[in-house]
């Protein structure tokens, strides 16, 4: 078993598994709900697939899946030390470090998992365009970096793609709302020498369709789209029984601080986080273990 | 807003194609206006987010844009660009203060260095630093580390770069050094960068490892390829690259090296910033010099770089390089920037070995003190008048100058004072063609002719420093009346009106004709009983009082008025709390005891800044005064300094603003000279003056400047054109370099060269011979040598005019002049023919039976001469008398005065008198013999007040300062006029005394050329002092009069006679350590105590 073979084929399986709802643009917001990512077992299956192949660094910075992780046993070895690393993979995690350190980890890879799928199955066309590059995740769960900085194509012209990346067991819209305090301090320029790295970086590589002079005249005329993806449970209000509302229209406070046009919520309900990345932990474990077994 | 050079960096920039460079110029513009507009005159509040939002949009684009490749050897123009339009929108951001957690003002530690590393790649050094330090602000007031937002790595590779930029190259290295690991790999990145700042450093001084370099070029390979997405390691990691390819540009002492090989200290400690001190980074003005004066080995020097590029530091290159081969002249135009000049010239050469800084201060009377030339190699820091009398007196040593510097050499364009300055770098030239000329102002316009003067008359190449670059951005803006806002409302039984202020301000500095000119209507009304409003010091109170109330160090100068800026700070008026005001310092606190003491009453100077947060900075103050505004202002214990314009000329006080207060300065000047063409020129250096005084550079990146225009201008509303504003305003498009210089005494020489040899001197040739260093091997030279010279042209001319003056002289000899007087009258800068009637009048004394010699003291002499004086043809006194009648004259109330002046001028005098006349002169008379005796018995100032008025003062009034007319300012500027012209007579009479025994010894009279008290006379007379013994506390100690008479009094100098004031400064100071000692529980003796006991 080739781990490379195994990304490659999950992503495929998941680009036709994942459905989506959406967009459905409200007063304040254009709203997507994803699903079909971790409803059946082969789908989770095929997401920590795909999240191994980032903490093992099988996905390159231009997308494309290349091993360098070696095969069978070393290949195991290697993914179990990253997993111990960058999810305490082996530790008993309390339930704070879980909420801190692991879940948002595993949140934002999902969130990178989901982009890939994208590029393979256009399906968050309003937001991402075409993808042309798109930052790695980080694998360290205290950078206070930006989750997600991308490069879209729309209508011909290049716009650059925020991304702000929540878990929020019960409460998705606070999720929203948190994120956008974070893109008002990207529009107040907090994080610009990263974007500036991040946006010189990305048009650096190999097979974009666009010049940096395009990018700079994008830039220029608007802020780019900002999107809020938030992990939440599909049932999350009191006692359980809200469901998410695609034609809700966010009224909080940050929420409407920003351009209504540019701001997009990513909803995708699991059907209880806590154990869904209790389980996803398990299954990575188990996974990497397969590639040596295998051999 | 954008001055000419930053606007060339716009159009050189990389700029999203949608986007022209002149938009870009507009937007930045804009948005300071509007930040301006919403923070200091609190209107426009609704579009704060869409300017911010622009520019940091540009920013982005920009820097996306932004070349890797670019030439290092030019300023990086993008990085300018992608750092002014963030730092403008983050002005918004700064001002809204608010409470913002730890994370986000780590955000903005790291956002600020970002800021602060384009800065550096732009060469504005300045603004590095400035934005370095508000990050440090923030580090300072958080502990990230603690808090887990950043790791140990990061933080200190950010700590590096701040100092790096900082030009704190030895706290860079000492960062680099600290032990740090990292356990990921971004950390370790991290940490490497830091080593590469710390080796940065070291290249910066021809030391760095070069391994290093290619370590850095192959970790930035790396980073590209990396599948992680660490793209703030690979932004910083790009200007770190950039930073090196920046350092053979930047890096001053990799240009002195060379130059400077034998002053490695010097380099060490001034240059190469490993001490945390000095300047490691070549600002593009320095560059320029470093370029043309060293690498080219030009031998002359031109610079013309507005305020605040740094010419004080090019001066002082110059003068560490002159050093080697002789000594310095360093001329200024006022005694107390050649204080400043010395103190900052004695701190900054403390490591050059062997040499000195001399002060030799004074003002155009004659003295017998010569400068004390310890050593062979010093720089002579003195103002043109004291340099005249050396070169006259000690002609010699001028062999041995080897550099001559003008700061403020716009001064050559003053007729009252640039004959004088003309005359001596003549005459430096004329005496070694290898000593070197360095002219430096901010203010001319043609460089280029003075560089063609100098390099004609030496035939050496001249390094012409022209560059108009300037370290912060000044947005230059005017307040206007908005008649359609006029109200008019009932108050009771009167009418009242009103009228809003509106303000203007165009995209660029100076104004031009097309650009956008950006207008509001201030929250400023001025009322008024009708529609006269009181305009210019009204509008300038609420102007500054906005200021103050945003916490912004504010400099008013007042041009029109000195007494106005008293004026100005009593009526100020604002609502304005401080939580953490600093409390007055005893040296503050000491100044105001010892102002008291000298004044006689409380100086209302303390109850302004205790009340109204404002100082006062004018000349009809006094010494102690003006240092305590001066300390309270740099402390923040005043916001605003109101002053004159005499205090724009190169004093450097720390300012973020400056309102213009009327730019016409006062046609009665000293009552003296009312040339309007001088006038206007002297208005307009003193305004261009004032407004380079905004935003010191390492304060702040930009500031702001307000001219409010001289008159209520009528009929203006929202809708008036850019061009009547100028047309209102014409100062606003002036560049700061818009002065000519045309030689003061051309016309002076060219009206000689046309007279025959024989005729009787004129009144021009006479004073041209007052001032020309007349021994025969020095007139030709000298005028050979002068500006006025060159303007000229003909030859044929020079050489008639040096026969004209030549003749002039040799016919005063055999008309029976003494050669020697002829000297003496030259050394005290008066005609000849005033020295002859002195000399006559001497004589005329000896042989009269009923003669007594005066007293041998102050007092007596000042008698003497005044019995001179008052013999004189009227003509020849009546400038001195004009300048008593100023302060004598009481104009207010039923006991008036009558009007002097226009009564004397009305019958003629002083060519015809009247019985009238007479009896009024003989009263003056008798009244400055009597009001310089109490002058020299040491009386205060208010007791003086109440001799020239002749009227007991009431004690409410005691203390004013806002007109003329109240009694302490009628008794200083009656010091400054007065006093200061009665001086220059005693100087003649000194002279007259010395030339006599040097040359006719057995001639001169016993009780002239015995005397103790004479050879001090003019010094002591200015200063106001009892005798010579106070004289010499006065120069050495303390620079207040009745302080030194009291030191003299507790602490008597040993000497048995003092005529050598120089001389006595070891004398002085073992007296001042037993006055230190003295049991005396006297406020005015513990404050001196405390103020001396730092010396």
């Amino acid at each position: 078993m080739k781990i490379e073979i195994e990304v490659s084929r999950a992503l495929d399986e998941l680009a036709d598994s994942v459905r989506v709802i959406g967009p459905v643009t409200v007063a304040n917001h254009t709203n997507y709900v994803v699903t079909g990512l971790v409803d059946t077992h082969e789908q989770k299956r095929n997401l920590c697939w795909c999240i191994l192949g980032f903490i093992g660094n099988i996905i390159e910075a231009d997308m494309s899946i290349d091993s360098a992780i070696g095969n069978g046993k070393v290949a195991t070895d290697n993914l179990q030390r990253a997993l111990e690393k960058r999810l305490g993979v082996g530790d008993s995690l309390s339930l704070r470090q879980k909420e801190r350190k692991r879940d948002p980890l595993l949140q934002e890879l999902i969130s990178h998992v989901l982009l890939l799928i994208h590029q393979r199955q256009e399906k968050l066309s309003v937001w991402l365009g075409t993808i042309q590059a798109i930052s790695m995740p980080h694998l360290s769960p205290n950078d206070s970096g930006i989750d997600l900085i991308a490069i879209g194509s729309l209508y011909g012209a290049p716009i650059s793609i925020i991304g702000e990346v929540k878990a929020y067991e019960k409460k998705p819209w606070d999720g929203l709302n948190n994120a956008c305090k974070k893109f008002s301090e990207i529009v107040d320029g907090d994080y610009d020498d990263e974007i500036r790295g991040a946006l010189k970086s990305l048009t650096k590589q190999s097979d974009i369709s666009f010049t940096k002079e395009q990018l700079a005249n994008n830039i220029w005329r608007e802020q780019g789209h900002f999107g809020a993806l938030v992990g939440h449970d599909s049932q999350y209000g009191k006692k359980g029984r809200s469901h998410i509302d695609v034609n809700f229209s966010s009224n909080q406070g940050e929420v409407l601080k920003q351009n209504a046009d540019n701001l997009f919520f990513i909803s995708s309900p699991f059907y209880s986080m806590r154990s869904l990345f209790d389980d996803l932990t398990s299954e990575l474990v188990e996974l990497s273990n397969k590639l040596s077994e295998t051999l | 807003m954008i001055d000419e050079f930053s606007q060339k960096l716009i159009l050189d920039s990389q700029i999203p194609s949608q986007l022209s460079s002149m938009e870009i110029r507009d937007m930045i513009s804009r948005s300071y206006l509007s930040w301006l507009a919403q923070n200091i005159f609190d209107v426009e509040k609704s579009d704060v987010s869409s300017f911010k939002d622009e520019l940091r949009r540009i920013s982005l684009a920009s820097s996306i844009l932004h070349s890797e490749n670019i030439d290092s050897s030019d300023i990086d123009a993008t990085a300018f660009l992608i750092a002014e339009s963030a730092e403008v929108s983050s002005m918004f951001r700064r001002s809204e203060q608010q409470e913002v957690p730890s994370n986000t003002l780590f955000r903005l530690f790291i956002r600020y260095l970002d800021y602060a590393s384009y800065y550096h790649l732009a060469d504005y050094d300045a603004n590095a630093n400035v934005t370095a330090k508000i990050a440090f602000n923030l580090l300072d007031s958080e502990n990230f580390n603690a808090d887990g937002l950043i790791d140990v790595a990061r933080d200190s590779y950010y700590r590096c770069l701040g100092y790096f930029l900082r030009g704190k190259f030895g706290k860079c290295q000492d960062e680099a050094n600290k032990k740090t690991e990292s356990p990921t790999t971004e950390g370790r990145g991290y940490l490497f960068l830091r080593t590469c700042l710390a080796n940065l450093a070291n290249k910066y001084r021809g030391h760095g490892d070069e391994t290093i370099d290619k370590r850095l070029n192959n970790f930035q390979l790396a980073l590209q390829n990396k599948s992680v997405s660490y793209f703030s390691l690979q932004a910083e990691t790009f200007k770190v690259m950039a930073f090196y390819a920046a350092a053979p540009r930047k890096s001053l002492h990799q240009m002195l090296e060379s130059e400077f090989s034998d002053q490695q200290e010097y380099l060490n400690t001034r240059i190469s910033a490993h001490n945390n001190q000095g300047y490691p980074f070549a600002w593009p003005p320095t560059r320029s010099f470093c370029q043309k004066y060293f690498n080219e080995k030009k031998h002359h020097a031109v610079i013309t770089v507005p305020t605040g590029g740094g010419k004080s530091f090019l001066a002082e290159l110059a003068s560490v390089d002159a050093l080697r081969r002789g000594w310095v002249l360093y001329m200024a135009p006022t005694n107390a920037l050649c204080s400043q000049i010395k103190a900052d010239l004695k701190n900054n050469l403390a490591s050059v070995s062997n040499i000195d800084i001399e002060a030799y201060l004074g003002e155009l009377e004659y003295s017998e003190e010569l400068p004390k030339f310890q050593m062979p190699r010093q720089v002579l820091v003195v103002t043109p008048e004291k340099a005249l009398l050396l070169l006259k007196r000690q002609p010699e040593i001028f062999q041995e100058c080897s550099a001559a510097i003008l700061d403020e050499c716009h001064l050559l364009a003053s007729k009252n004072r640039g004959d004088i300055a003309e005359v001596v770098l003549a005459f430096c030239l004329s005496q070694n063609t290898d000593v070197r000329v360095i002219l430096m102002s901010a203010l001319v316009q043609d460089s280029a002719n003075l560089a063609s003067w100098l390099a004609s008359k030496t035939g050496q190449q001249v390094a012409n420093i022209d560059l108009n670059w300037r370290p912060t951005r000044i947005a230059r803006l005017t307040v206007l009346p908005d008649w359609s806002t006029l109200e008019k409302k009932q108050k009771g039984k009167k009418e009242l009106f009103s009228i809003g202020v509106r303000a203007f301000g165009d995209t660029v500095t100076p104004w031009k004709e097309d650009t956008p000119v950006r207008s509001w209507l201030s929250p400023i009304r001025l009322e008024h009983k009708d529609q006269q409003f009181p305009w210019i010091n009204n509008v300038t109170r609420h102007l500054a009082a906005r200021f103050v109330e945003k916490k912004i160090p504010t400099l008013v100068f007042v041009l029109k008025n000195r007494h106005h800026a008293f004026s100005i700070a009593e009526k100020l008026n604002f609502e304005f709390t401080m939580q953490e005001r600093p409390q007055a310092s005893s040296k503050e606190k000491n100044l105001i005891e010892l102002a008291n003491y000298e004044l006689g009453t409380t100086t209302l100077l303390a109850q302004l800044i205790d009340e109204k947060w404002a100082s006062v900075h004018t000349s009809t103050m006094l010494d102690c005064e003006r240092k305590l505004s001066e300390i309270s202002f740099e402390r923040g214990r005043s916001l605003l300094l109101v002053a004159t314009g005499t205090l724009s000329q190169g004093l450097n006080l720390v300012a973020k603003a400056v309102i213009v207060c009327g730019t016409t300065l006062s046609e009665y000047g000293n009552g003296l000279d009312n040339d309007p063409v001088e006038l206007r020129t002297r208005s307009l250096t003193q305004v261009l003056n004032a407004m380079g005084r905004a935003a010191r550079a390492n304060i702040a990146c930009r500031g702001t400047s307000i001219i409010v225009p001289d008159i209520l201008p009528n009929n203006i509303n929202q809708n008036i054109s850019k061009q009547d504003v100028l047309q209102i305003v014409p100062s606003l498009r002036n560049k700061d370099a818009s002065l000519e210089i045309n030689s003061p005494i051309r016309d002076k020489l060219l009206s000689t060269s046309t007279n025959s040899t024989d005729t009787a001197p004129s009144r021009i040739e006479r004073s041209l011979l007052a001032l020309l260093p007349i021994g025969s091997e020095h007139l030709g030279t000298t005028i050979n040598f002068t500006l006025g010279n060159f303007e000229i042209v003909n030859s044929e001319a020079t050489h008639a005019i040096i026969r004209r003056l030549e003749s002039i002289k040799t016919n005063a000899i055999t008309s029976g002049s003494k050669e020697w007087i002829l000297k003496a009258a030259s050394f005290a800068g008066v005609e000849y023919e005033l020295a002859d009637n002195l000399y006559a009048f001497i004589y005329s004394c000896v042989s009269d039976t009923d003669f007594y010699p005066p007293d041998d003291s102050y007092n007596g002499w000042a008698f003497f001469l005044f019995d001179w004086l008052q013999q004189l043809p009227a003509y020849v006194t009546w400038d001195l008398l004009k300048l008593h009648i100023k302060a004598w004259h009481y104009y207010w109330g039923k006991d008036k005065d009558p009007n002097l002046v226009q009564l004397f001028e009305k019958i003629g005098y002083p060519e015809k008198e009247t019985d009238e006349s007479k009896e009024f002169i003989e009263q003056l008379w008798g009244n400055m013999r009597l009001t310089v005796q109490a002058w020299l018995d040491g009386e205060t100032y208010l007791r003086m007040g109440e001799l020239l008025t002749r009227r007991e003062c009431s004690s409410d009034k005691e203390n004013k300062r806002t007109s003329p007319g109240y009694h302490l300012p009628r008794a200083i500027m009656w010091k400054q006029g007065f006093i200061e012209r009665l001086a220059q007579f005693a100087g003649l009479l000194l002279a007259i005394q010395n030339q006599w025994v040097e040359n006719e010894p057995d001639s001169a009279p016993y009780w002239l050329s015995s005397t103790s008290t004479l050879h001090t006379l003019p010094i002591g007379l200015r200063d106001g002092v009892q005798n010579p013994f106070a004289a010499a506390w006065f120069r050495h100690v303390i620079q207040e009069r009745r302080a030194a008479n009291l030191l003299q009094k507790l602490a008597p100098l040993q000497s048995e006679a003092m005529s050598d004031i120089q001389e006595a400064w070891t004398d002085v100071q073992q007296s001042l350590v037993k006055f230190l000692q003295i049991d005396d529980e006297r406020k005015i003796v513990n404050a001196l105590k405390q103020l001396l006991s730092t010396l």
